[in-house]
C-alpha cells in the first residue's frame, strides 16, 4: 500500500465518520430521518446479532425490537467517542442478553430440549460432509451450541468485542471466555469437518 | 494428540485467529504445521459465525417503523420527569398462588357478584371521602410533560412507544366513578358559579382520561398529547376491571419488579410478560393489563384471617392489584416445570421514598403494597406492548 492508498482510505474513512456523525446530531436533536438512516444502515448487523444470541426466530424478533428501542432510547447518552456502529451494537447486546435472561427465567416447553439437540448435531454434520457451506445448516449448528459457547463466539465474531470486554460483560473470568470461545468454535469445527471426537455434548448453563 | 492437546491446540487456534496470544504463542502456531491445517478449520468457522444472519425485509420495515414511532413520541411526549436515580430493583421470579378472598380493601374485592362489586365500588370511595385526609393536599396540576429532555428514562421511552399504538395508550383509569369532591376541596368560586352538574363537569374537565371500562382509547398522537398533558395526580382510587372481569386472568406473567427515583416523585414499575408459551409469545396482548390502585390503612382493613401486610416502618400503603400472576421457571434438564407458589418479595428502595413493597401471593391477581410515611398523589400508566404498569407516587406538593 503506498503512501496516496492511505491517503485515500483515510479520507474515505474519515467522510464516512463525519456523515455517520452527522447524522447522529441530526438524530439527538430529533431528526427521524437521520435516525432512520442509522438504524436502517446497521440493521442487518443488529439482526444479527440479535439472531445469534438468541438461537431462534421468535427470541431474535423480541431482542431485536428490544436492541432498537434500547438504541432510540439511549440514543441521547451518545457521545461520539466511538462510532455510532460500534456503540449500538454494544446496546443492541445488552438488550438482546436482557432479553435472553428473562428467557431463561421463563418456562420454554415449545423449545430443543438437549437430547433433540444432540439429534440435531448428528444431522448438520452428516448433512456438512455433503454440503459444508450450506448457510442454513451452519445457522442452525450455531442456534444449537449451548448459551455458554455460543453467546461469547457471537460477542466476539459478531459484535467484535475482545476478551476483557466479553469478560466484562458476562461477568466471566477472562480465561473463562477465552476457554468457552474455543470450546464453541471446536464444537462447530467438529461439526463441519466431521471430528467425532469433539462432538461430545455439553450441557449448557444458563447465563444470569 | 491426545484429547488435552488436542483441546489446548484449538484454544490456542482459537486465541491466535483473534489476536489474543503472545508474539511467542504466535510464532508457535505459525511454524507448526499440523496447527496450520487447525488454523484453517477454525478460520473456516469463524466466517460462518461472523457472516450476517439470514434478515427478513418484511421483518426489518416492521422493526424499524416500530422502534421508529418510539422516536417520534419521545420527542414530543415525555409525560414524567427527569430520572435522578435509579434504584435497583428485585426481579421477581414467583407466583403467585392464594386466595382473593384474603383482599378486602373495597375496590379490589372480588369475592361478590357484579352489583356487589359495583356497591363495593362505590364503598371504597366513600371511604376515601370519608377520610378528608386524601382530599386536603389534592393537586390540580395540569401536566408533567417534559419536552426533549435529554436523558430518557426506560419508563418514559417505554411508554411513548407504546402510546403510539393506539390499542396501548396509556390508561391511567378506570370504571372507577368520580366522587363528588368534599365541600373543602371545591373552590369558593366553584360553589358560587355551578350546581352540582357543574362541579361534575369540573370533575369530567380535569380528569378526561378517565375512561369507561374495558375501554381503550383510540386517540391519535396529538390526542395522546393533549390527553397526556391532562394526566393528574390523585389520591383518588382506580379501577380498570370491569365488573365483569373482576378476578380476571390475563395471562401476563410477572418478569420484575423496580423502583426508579425522580426528582419528585418514585416510579414502581411491574414489568410484565404475556408469554406462558413459545406459540402465545408470538401473539402479543393488545390490552393494557387490568388494574386498581389505592391508598388504604392496612391495620384497618385487614383482619386476623384476612391480612396483607406492607413494608416495615411505613405508615401509609398504596395498594395495587393486576391482573397477572408471577411465575418460576424452573429447567430441569429437557423439561420445563412450573410451579405456582406464594411468594413474599420486599423490594427495597435504598434512597427512595417508597419504603419497601410487598408482593402478595394470589394465583389470578398480583398484590403490591406501597409503603411511605403519608398519603401522595399518585397515577398508573399501563402500556400493553411490552405489558408494563408504572405507578408514580409525587412527593413534592
Amino acid at each position: 500500500m503506498t503512501v496516496l492508498d492511505l491517503e485515500k482510505t483515510y479520507t474515505v474513512l474519515n467522510i464516512e465518520e463525519s456523515n455517520e456523525s452527522h447524522l447522529v446530531r441530526l438524530a439527538q436533536e430529533g431528526d427521524e430521518n437521520a435516525l432512520n438512516q442509522l438504524l436502517r444502515e446497521n440493521y442487518d448487523r443488529i439482526f444479527s446479532i440479535c439472531r445469534r444470541l438468541a438461537g431462534n426466530d421468535a427470541d431474535a424478533n423480541d431482542a431485536t425490537q428490544e436492541a432498537l428501542f434500547a438504541i432510540v432510547r439511549k440514543l441521547s447518552t451518545f457521545k461520539g467517542e466511538a462510532r455510532f456502529s460500534t456503540w449500538a451494537y454494544r446496546v443492541a447486546t445488552n438488550a438482546c442478553l436482557d432479553e435472553i435472561r428473562k428467557r431463561n427465567r421463563r418456562p420454554r416447553p415449545g423449545l430443543i430440549d438437549i437430547d433433540q439437540s444432540r439429534s440435531l448435531s448428528g444431522n448438520i454434520r452428516q448433512s456438512m460432509e455433503d454440503q459444508i457451506t450450506d448457510r442454513l445448516l451452519i445457522d442452525e449448528a450455531i442456534a444449537a451450541l449451548p448459551d455458554e459457547f455460543r453467546i461469547p463466539i457471537i460477542l466476539r465474531d459478531q459484535v467484535g468485542m475482545d476478551y476483557n470486554e466479553i469478560a466484562k460483560t458476562l461477568s466471566l473470568p477472562p480465561g473463562t471466555v477465552k476457554s468457552r470461545i474455543a470450546r464453541g468454535r471446536a464444537r462447530l469445527k467438529s461439526q463441519i469437518f466431521g471430528n467425532k471426537e469433539e462432538t461430545s455434548n455439553v450441557k449448557g448453563l444458563e447465563y444470569e | 494428540m491426545n484429547k488435552s492437546d488436542s483441546f489446548e491446540n484449538d484454544e490456542l487456534v482459537s486465541a491466535y485467529l483473534d489476536g489474543e496470544v503472545t508474539e511467542e504463542e504466535r510464532a508457535f502456531v505459525e511454524n507448526d504445521p499440523s496447527l496450520i491445517t487447525t488454523v484453517n478449520q477454525m478460520r473456516a468457522v469463524v466466517d460462518a459465525t461472523s457472516a450476517l444472519a439470514h434478515t427478513d425485509p418484511l421483518l426489518r420495515e416492521k422493526h424499524l417503523t416500530e422502534a421508529l414511532s418510539g422516536f417520534k413520541k419521545t420527542t414530543t411526549l415525555l409525560p414524567f420527569r427527569h430520572r435522578k436515580t435509579v434504584q435497583a430493583g428485585l426481579v421477581l421470579t414467583a407466583v403467585a398462588a392464594a386466595a382473593a378472598s384474603i383482599f378486602t380493601f373495597p375496590v379490589f374485592d372480588s369475592q361478590n357478584s357484579e352489583s356487589d362489586n359495583s356497591d363495593l365500588v362505590a364503598t371504597g370511595l366513600v371511604n376515601e371521602i370519608d377520610n378528608p385526609k386524601n382530599f386536603e393536599n389534592q393537586t390540580t396540576e395540569e401536566s408533567e410533560m417534559e419536552i426533549d429532555v435529554p436523558n430518557i428514562s426506560e419508563t418514559e421511552i417505554t411508554e411513548s412507544t407504546l402510546s403510539e399504538n393506539k390499542t396501548s395508550r396509556p390508561m391511567i383509569s378506570g370504571e372507577v366513578e368520580k366522587p363528588p369532591l368534599p365541600e373543602d376541596s371545591i373552590s369558593e368560586e366553584e360553589l358560587d358559579s355551578s350546581d352540582n352538574s357543574t362541579a361534575e363537569k369540573e370533575i369530567a374537565e380535569e380528569t378526561p382520561l378517565i375512561e369507561a371500562s374495558g375501554q381503550t382509547a383510540t386517540t391519535n398522537i396529538e390526542e395522546d398529547s393533549a390527553a397526556t398533558s391532562h394526566n393528574l395526580f390523585s389520591f383518588d382510587a382506580i379501577n380498570t376491571y370491569a365488573q365483569e372481569d373482576p378476578e380476571l386472568s390475563s395471562g401476563l406473567l410477572l418478569i420484575n419488579a423496580r423502583t426508579e427515583t425522580l426528582e419528585e416523585s418514585d416510579l414502581f414499575i411491574i414489568e410484565l410478560s404475556d408469554s406462558l408459551t413459545e406459540l402465545s409469545a408470538s401473539a402479543s396482548l393488545l390490552t393494557p393489563v387490568k388494574y386498581a390502585a389505592e391508598w388504604t390503612n392496612l391495620s384497618e382493613n385487614s383482619s386476623e384471617e384476612n391480612t396483607l401486610r406492607g413494608p416495615q416502618g411505613a405508615t401509609e400503603f398504596l395498594v395495587i392489584k393486576l391482573a397477572a400472576r408471577g411465575i418460576i421457571s424452573t429447567d430441569e434438564g429437557s423439561s420445563s416445570v412450573i410451579t405456582w407458589e406464594p411468594t413474599d418479595g420486599l423490594i427495597r428502595t435504598d434512597g427512595g421514598r417508597i419504603n419497601g413493597v410487598y408482593n402478595g401471593s394470589f394465583e389470578e391477581s398480583l398484590i403490591f403494597v406501597l409503603g411511605t410515611d403519608a398519603r401522595y398523589p399518585f397515577r398508573v400508566l399501563a402500556t400493553a406492548n411490552p405489558p408494563r404498569l408504572t405507578v408514580e407516587i409525587k412527593f413534592s406538593q
